[in-house]
């Protein structure tokens, strides 16, 4: 997987669902793993955030913010190996309607954190000229041709 | 007529500027382009993507009412918009953000204090080339699109992941 993964941020199962949330606003960033005794038991992303969020703000509030992030992860989330390749992550994440994916390691713990916006970015080193030499505004050229 | 060294699109003579990829003519050392993909990108514009229908709210719908919306109807990012005119974005990562752990209390507060203001768009008819470049140079996930300056579309990462996925096949 060399699609510029991100490093895993990594949480234990008891953390509670507030902590996790300000952790994720400080490292500004979408998912975190859940680990415990070297393996990975769940995964927690923006939308299980959203999700939690919308709960607080119902009225007949259900949840609170001292819940555990066990109880809101999705577990066992589908997986890479660092030998997977970048076509199959991104076969997975099509079809699996997913943006993060998890790479584990060798011992069974992640090692990485496989994102649409890092698998875009290696798509794009296909063709840099292309998207970083483009015209400024992408509406210079004239839509009808002049004269004649 | 004027072969573009860098689209192939045939241009009339006299032009300085390639009609489809806007690169000069008269620069001979632009980059070639050579695959099918690249070429795509700077013809084919972002209607061939077909942008999905904008989930709108005003900017005076509560937080609490636009995050339960976001969660029924399944939808990452919705376009606040006051009359035809957007005047901002909230996304999933903004509620992470901003919203955190003061959901209940900034439930009653309007949408428009913690939406993102005048968002980066794209008008129909402009290339996926320019979709993907604000994109990644600036991190989004969802760029509205504009007809002409009013709200059409929404097209998201995904969309342009499988528009590259279906064309370029990639080697381990």
């Amino acid at each position: 997987m060399a699609a510029y993964p991100d490093d895993p941020l990594i949480v234990a199962p008891d953390a509670t669902v507030s902590d996790v949330l300000q952790l994720m606003r400080a490292q500004q960033t979408g998912c975190v793993l859940v680990c415990s005794a070297g393996k990975m038991l769940g995964i927690f992303t923006d939308r299980d955030a959203l999700r939690w969020m919308a709960k607080q703000t119902d009225n007949g509030s259900n949840g609170s913010a001292k819940q555990p992030i066990s109880e809101l992860m999705t577990r066992e989330p589908t997986s890479l190996l660092a030998s997977t390749s970048v076509g199959e992550a991104i076969q997975l994440m099509s079809a699996g309607r997913y943006r993060h994916l998890p790479i584990i390691g060798t011992n069974g713990m992640p090692s990485g954190m496989a994102n649409v916006h890092g698998i875009v970015h290696y798509l794009v080193d296909h063709f840099p000229q292309t998207i970083y030499n483009l015209p400024p505004q992408p509406d210079m050229a004239q839509a009808e041709r002049e004269g004649a | 007529m004027i072969p573009c060294p860098s689209c192939g699109f045939e241009n009339l003579e006299g032009n300085d500027f390639c009609d489809q990829c806007q690169n000069s003519l008269t620069d001979l050392s632009i980059p070639q382009q050579r695959s099918a993909v690249e070429r795509g990108l700077v013809k084919d514009t972002i209607e061939f993507l077909k942008p999905h229908k904008p989930s709108s709210v005003s900017p005076n719908d509560t937080v609490g009412e636009v995050l339960q919306k976001m969660v029924s109807e399944k939808i990452g990012c919705v376009m606040v918009v006051e009359g035809e005119e957007i005047r901002g974005i909230f996304t999933e990562f903004d509620a992470l953000m901003k919203v955190n752990t003061n959901a209940a209390s900034l439930a009653d507060k309007p949408i428009s204090t913690v939406m993102t203001a005048s968002p980066v768009t794209i008008e129909i008819d402009h290339k996926i080339a320019f979709a993907l470049h604000r994109m990644h140079v600036g991190g989004y996930r969802h760029v509205p699109v504009l007809n002409k300056g009013k709200l059409v579309g929404v097209t998201s990462i995904r969309d342009i992941l499988n528009y590259l996925a279906e064309r370029i096949v990639v080697s381990a």
